[in-house]
């Protein structure tokens, strides 16, 4: 909001330099956003205010002039407020009745007879001109002037054109129509509060007026509005006609102005002085008493202080009214209402609550910003009471944040919206669950509550490797979504996520990839950290591979965790719009795949399995032995199994987890009691992990056709075509038995047949070379069931 | 505060969202709530509570600590459910952007009617609330020029936080 110094300076004694009232006035909260030089040759300066919206008091010159005489605590000079009055009296010329004061508490109008209609005096250009209004005729410049000066929105009819001299503010008749001034005709219905003359409306109430009562070259008499309109009703409470599109309200209404009542603005009529005129005696004035209260209050000032904080150097009370800058204003304790620069100061707006509704405190924060928050001494307070000790959940949180920070996996932060596509390419945790869509998007790429931290993990896997990073190891701790069948607030259990792949290594060492056994390392780890064990079961998952089935690992009762290689499909439709050639770099330098897996909730609490060939978490919440100590789980399972070495890149953790469950560190230190919950139990902690990992072609266990890339592939299309051959050979064969004599073999079809079949052997015998020695017909379990062991 | 009674202490980290996108605002972001009531809370607390604990990491890393300020720009809060703090007063500290300032941490005494509907008597206690996005925070203390490089999961600048 602009605001002109020169224009300032006629109210109120101006600083010399314009920086120093800016930078009172941003200590004040009004920010000055800039100070620039109008337009124009004049010699001015121009401050660019962001006047917050809970300040309308400054949104005028008056106002600004009004802060800025209590700040620099200088005399404020008010504009000259009754004007010359004609001897005919306005009540006779003019009538106005509200017929819904809730949307109108007040209206008040005056008239002017005998104006001319002329361009604006030099002074009124300059000063609109400052502030980036455009000059259009002295009636429309007085009501914008006086506007930017106090606040007030005025509007000039053409006293003319009102039918039966008199106006109504009501709610518009349906079918009503009324052409405003920018030229739109608009439909009315009864929710618009309008001002009507006795026959049909001439303006939509605090947002424009109507073009046929608009003021022209040819108007003589004009009738001036200057009303109050209810914040909910009319306008406010509705977007106009026209402007429905947009998001909030367009237009405010105008405020509830105290100015109206205090000055007598409309009264003010600069018009009589510009444009000529008689102003006529009196003033037309409605309103609902029952809305306009006293805006007294008392003001202690020793609660003030107490409020504040304020304390002198002694150590005593410092009482704010001993300030100099206050005292020179001399603060009564008294009545507030009674002393007006105390007025001018509190900036005590209307609210609609009745007056014994506004607290002290309202008071203290005016008294605290003109004083200044940079005065008050900072102190720390002295609340009684034990420190709460930290949340179970952020503790666990931190604990698995360290294991796995510890394990090599850095963590990252994703938005918690997904694209619906990718949530369908992933595996939930509840795949029954629908996700949750967004009311209100950013756009379809961000529209659904993720229901599975996976799918943005492998974007992050596949954004860093393209930036070069040859090893991804990323974990992140978030909330996934899920619906309620019952609906209601969704639901939403923490997750654990975890991606690896790539290569990891020097060039002068043997480098390995980094797969689902890396996952596994560090699930592994992390279960053992919280003395749990991992178990497998197998799982068909969306978007993982199947056939080698790296395990779901699942719980006795319920679901606890999924692991799978990723299929790479998944992975790639994560940019669906990446040009497809720049592919074949991608993929070649490294073929990804993912493996998801979860670990189960009520860490602490799970069974522990310790037999060789099952990995992975149960959860036996229910369980009877559960109740018991750690110890006794084991007991019931036998003797451990010996600790395995670690597997071949050394940073596996041992298969072999715990000697027994351990118990949590106490947030106070300490072991626990055995047979006593372990905290962390009560929430569930959900674990999910992605291994991205390469070359995965072998284990694929679609039929061979669908990759015709690889050898097997083109292996087998080969056999099938001589399979063919020899089929019809044979055929040929048979029918013609009865013309050739046997044996076939001296027919020269029947040496043909043979180095066929030859060939068909041996090309079987390839097939089954190239394929993977441990084929997808066969329970992968074993080679990544069981303890997922190597 | 409806369920409990004074004295309450309460700081709330988290994740939060917002409809807005672009270099300074991100759909969803992190921040850091606190509240406290209790009798005889002050302003002086308000600004004790924050500026002298904060103020060092909250500005750039060659900044001037004096250069955060508590100026009394008195924003409604009222959207956080039943805590609103009326009479918020934001400080600010220097933006990036060398002119003006930034809004970092909104803070504020407790409005007595917050606290008379919730049942606390708001002549006997009194509170003071405050928020800080952190990755704005972030941001202004590290000199980094856009709030998506916090969420794109880059590996090397991930390695950079530490805990």
């Amino acid at each position: 909001m602009e605001f002109s110094c020169d224009w300032l300076a006629q109210y109120v004694a101006l600083p010399t330099h314009p920086q120093e009232l800016a930078k009172a006035l941003t200590a004040a909260g009004l920010a000055v956003e800039g100070e620039t030089a109008p337009a124009s040759d004049i010699d001015d300066t121009v401050l660019d205010i962001d006047v917050t919206t809970n300040r309308p008091d400054c949104m005028n010159h008056f106002g600004l002039a009004r802060e800025i005489s209590v700040l620099y605590g200088v005399p404020l000079s008010r504009p000259p407020a009754v004007p010359a009055e004609g001897t005919e009296r306005v009540a006779d010329a003019a009538r106005v009745t509200i017929d819904d004061f809730e949307g109108c508490p007040r209206f008040t109008g005056r008239v002017v007879r005998g104006v001319t209609i002329g361009p604006s005096p030099e002074w009124l250009r300059r000063r609109l001109e400052s502030i980036g209004l455009r000059s259009i005729n002295n009636v429309v410049d007085v009501t914008n002037f006086i506007l930017w000066e106090l606040g007030q929105p005025l509007h000039a009819y053409d006293f003319a054109k009102l039918a039966g001299s008199q106006l109504v503010v009501r709610r518009a008749r349906p079918g009503e129509k009324l052409v405003t001034l920018d030229g739109v005709d608009r439909e009315l219905d009864p929710e618009i509060l309008v001002i009507a003359d006795a026959e049909r409306p001439v303006g939509l109430a605090g947002v424009m007026g109507g073009l046929e009562s608009e003021v022209t070259a040819e108007t003589r008499d004009i009738f001036i509005e200057g009303a109050h309109f209810g914040r909910r009703q009319g306008a406010g409470g509705r977007p106009a006609p026209g402007h429905a599109h947009r998001r909030q309200p367009p237009l405010r209404t105008r405020r509830r102005s105290g100015d109206l009542r205090r000055g007598r603005e409309p009264g003010r009529l600069l018009i009589a002085e510009i444009a000529g005129g008689t102003v006529l005696a009196g003033i037309l004035d409605v309103r609902d008493e029952s809305q306009c209260w006293s805006r007294r209050g008392r003001l202690d000032l020793r609660k003030l202080d107490a409020f504040a904080g304020a304390r002198d150097r002694s150590g005593g009370r410092r009482a704010l009214a001993h300030r100099p800058r206050l005292r020179r204003r001399s603060l009564p304790a008294g009545r507030l209402g009674d002393h007006r620069p105390l007025l001018a100061l509190l900036r005590l707006q209307p609210r609609p609550e009745p007056p014994h509704e506004v607290y002290p405190q309202d008071i203290y924060e005016e008294v605290l910003r003109v004083f200044g928050l940079d005065r008050i001494p900072a102190a720390l307070p002295g609340i009684p009471g034990a420190d709460a000790p930290r949340a179970e959940t952020l503790i666990r949180r931190d604990r698995v944040r360290r294991q796995l920070a510890a394990s090599g996996y850095t963590e990252a932060v994703h938005f918690a919206f997904l694209d619906p596509a990718r949530d369908a390419a992933f595996p939930s945790l509840k795949p029954e669950a629908k996700p949750i869509r967004l009311a209100n998007p950013i756009s379809e790429q961000l529209s659904v509550l993720r229901r599975s931290l996976v799918p943005s993990l492998v974007d992050t896997a596949r954004f860093n490797q393209r930036r070069g990073l040859p090893a991804v190891r990323m974990f992140e701790i978030a909330n996934a979504f899920y619906e309620r069948p019952e609906g209601g607030i969704p639901n939403q259990p923490e997750h654990v996520g975890l991606v690896c792949g790539g290569r990891l290594g020097n060039p002068w060492e043997r480098e390995v990839e980094l797969d689902l056994l890396d996952l596994k390392g560090a699930l592994d780890a992390l279960a053992d950290a919280f003395g749990v064990r991992l178990e497998a079961q197998p799982a068909e998952l969306i978007g993982v591979l199947e056939g080698n089935s790296p395990s779901c690992c699942a719980a006795a009762r319920s679901s606890a965790g999924s692991a799978g290689w990723q299929r790479r499909r998944a992975i790639r439709s994560s940019r669906p719009s990446w040009p497809r050639r720049r592919w074949p770099a991608a993929t070649s330098a490294c073929r990804w795949t993912a493996a998801v897996s979860r670990l189960s909730g009520h860490l602490g609490r799970l069974h522990v399995h310790s037999q060789p060939g099952d990995a992975v978490v149960g959860d036996r919440a229910g369980d009877p032995r559960d109740r018991a100590a750690g110890p006794r789980l084991l007991a019931a399972q036998g003797s451990l199994p010996r600790p395995r070495r670690a597997g071949r890149r050394g940073q596996h953790h041992p298969l072999v987890p715990l000697q027994r469950p351990r118990a949590f560190a106490h947030p106070g230190g300490g072991q626990r009691p055995p047979g006593h919950p372990q905290p962390g139990a009560r929430t569930p902690l959900r674990l999910e992990g992605v291994a991205v990992c390469r070359s995965i072609g072998w284990r694929v266990s679609k039929p061979a056709s669908t990759t015709p890339s690889s050898s097997s592939a083109r292996c087998a299309r080969r056999t099938r075509t001589l399979h063919e051959t020899v089929k019809s050979l044979e055929t040929r064969l048979a029918g013609s038995a009865g013309q050739v004599p046997a044996p076939w073999e001296d027919s020269e079809d029947g040496e043909q047949l043979e180095v066929l079949q030859g060939r068909v052997q041996d090309l079987e015998r390839q097939l089954a070379e190239a394929r993977p020695r441990r084929r997808p017909g066969r329970p992968s379990a074993r080679r990544y069931g069981g303890g997922w062991r190597r | 505060m409806l369920s409990r009674k004074p004295p309450i202490r309460i700081i709330c980290p988290g994740r939060v969202f917002r409809n807005d996108n672009d270099l300074r605002h991100s759909p969803m972001f992190h921040q850091v709530e606190g509240l406290a009531v209790a009798e005889g809370i002050t302003v002086g607390h308000l600004k004790g509570d924050d500026p002298r604990l904060h103020a060092p990491a909250l500005l750039a890393e060659d900044g001037d600590p004096h250069a955060a300020q508590l100026l009394p720009l008195h924003r409604a809060l009222g959207e956080v459910g039943p805590s609103p703090a009326r009479t918020a007063r934001a400080r600010g500290a220097r933006s990036a952007r060398g002119t003006g300032w930034m809004e970092i941490l909104g803070c504020g005494m407790v409005d007595p009617r917050v606290l008379h509907n919730c049942g606390i008597d708001p002549d006997v206690y009194s509170g003071f609330a405050f928020g800080m996005g952190v990755d704005r925070v972030a941001m202004n203390r590290y000199g980094i020029p856009n709030i998506r490089l916090l969420f794109d999961n880059d590996e090397r600048l991930l390695r950079q936080v530490r805990g």
